[in-house]
């Protein structure tokens, strides 16, 4: 994808500004996004964005309620990091309006210890009036592998996003 | 506590471990993020390879729009699949290789979503299996998945 020349709904959209946007979503701590419910817990940090290039990089932090059985991080919890990871590369490029989650797919291939950091590379690949489709991948900070993969469809909605 | 055994196959054995979801000290959730999502086990069927789960939607599993994250409702799939598949697995430990989930309707706060899942194919290695999730009542279907498990070759060192 190439948002270079993206406009929509009288929204300012550009690097600063997606940088600006994703400082507030992870770093204010009186934000709605952080405030409620499981993001906040999963504690994201924003590391790099590419605008044009509809790209993001966020990190979290394994943390010991996440273990599965096995001592390693809980697949359920990398797919919410994913899920919560799409949901604001996405988000960025559709406000002001609501981005429903209408499919994701998860493969996992390696396992995710306590004390690494996870790093989830997101990218658009298409988006248009209706529907957005975008990949990630999931990085080991300790080793640089790739631990897991993910797909999303999500459904543009016509209600405004939460600020 | 009742422990997974090769030599124990049968309905009772499968209620009977499945029921210990409710007791902290159940390996399975001690010290694990099942411990902090609370399922609760509704019934099973040892012929069919079937169970059905319940999980309370709290208030730290919310988005930002204050309905269950889309992420939890994989992991009450993840979770439900994964206690079905020990099952049959026993001591062996058991793997996520695939999830898939299609979202369908939303999940209000302070719901209860019931989980019904069932394995498909049960190979030595990989396990199929697929799902639906409904708010309580069976009223709405709030989505539905599939998934690939594999067992693995190594064992609990901690009896489950």
């Amino acid at each position: 994808m190439d948002f270079t020349m993206y406009t929509h709904e009288g929204q300012s959209f550009c690097q600063k500004d997606m940088e600006n946007w994703y400082v507030e979503k992870t770093t204010d701590k009186a934000a709605h996004f952080l405030q409620q419910g499981v993001i906040g817990k999963l504690k994201p940090s924003f590391v790099s964005c590419d605008f044009a290039k509809g790209e993001s990089l966020l990190s979290f932090p394994t943390q010991d309620w996440q273990k599965n059985p096995h001592e390693v991080i809980h697949g359920g919890v990398l797919s919410t990091c994913f899920h919560t990871a799409f949901y604001m590369l996405c988000g960025y490029y559709a406000r002001p309006q609501t981005l429903a989650m209408a499919q994701l797919s998860v493969s996992f291939l390696q396992p995710v210890f306590m004390g690494d950091t996870m790093l989830f590379h997101g990218k658009i690949k298409s988006f248009d009036e209706s529907l957005v489709y975008a990949e990630a991948e999931l990085l080991l900070e300790s080793t640089g592998k790739v631990a897991a993969t993910a797909a999303a469809m999500l459904q543009r909605g016509s209600a405004p996003q939460h600020k | 506590m009742i422990c997974l055994s090769d030599e124990r196959n049968s309905q009772e054995d499968m209620e009977n471990w499945l029921s210990q979801l409710g007791d902290p000290m159940f390996p399975i959730v001690k010290k694990t993020v099942l411990g902090a999502l609370k399922p609760q086990f509704v019934s099973c069927s040892f012929a069919d390879k079937t169970a059905e789960f319940l999980f309370p939607v709290e208030d730290w599993e919310l988005n930002p729009e204050g309905g269950l994250h889309g992420g939890i409702l994989v992991t009450g799939f993840d979770v439900s699949f994964g206690l079905i598949t020990h099952y049959f697995a026993k001591q062996h430990m058991v793997s996520t290789v695939q999830i898939s989930t299609n979202f369908l309707k939303p999940v209000s706060a302070h719901d209860n979503v019931q989980f019904k899942v069932k394995i498909n194919a049960l190979g030595k290695r990989i396990v199929s299996l697929t799902g639906e999730a409904w708010t309580e009542g069976q009223e709405v279907l709030a989505a539905t998945a599939s998934a690939t498990f594999m067992k693995l070759s190594s064992t609990f060192t901690e009896p489950i």
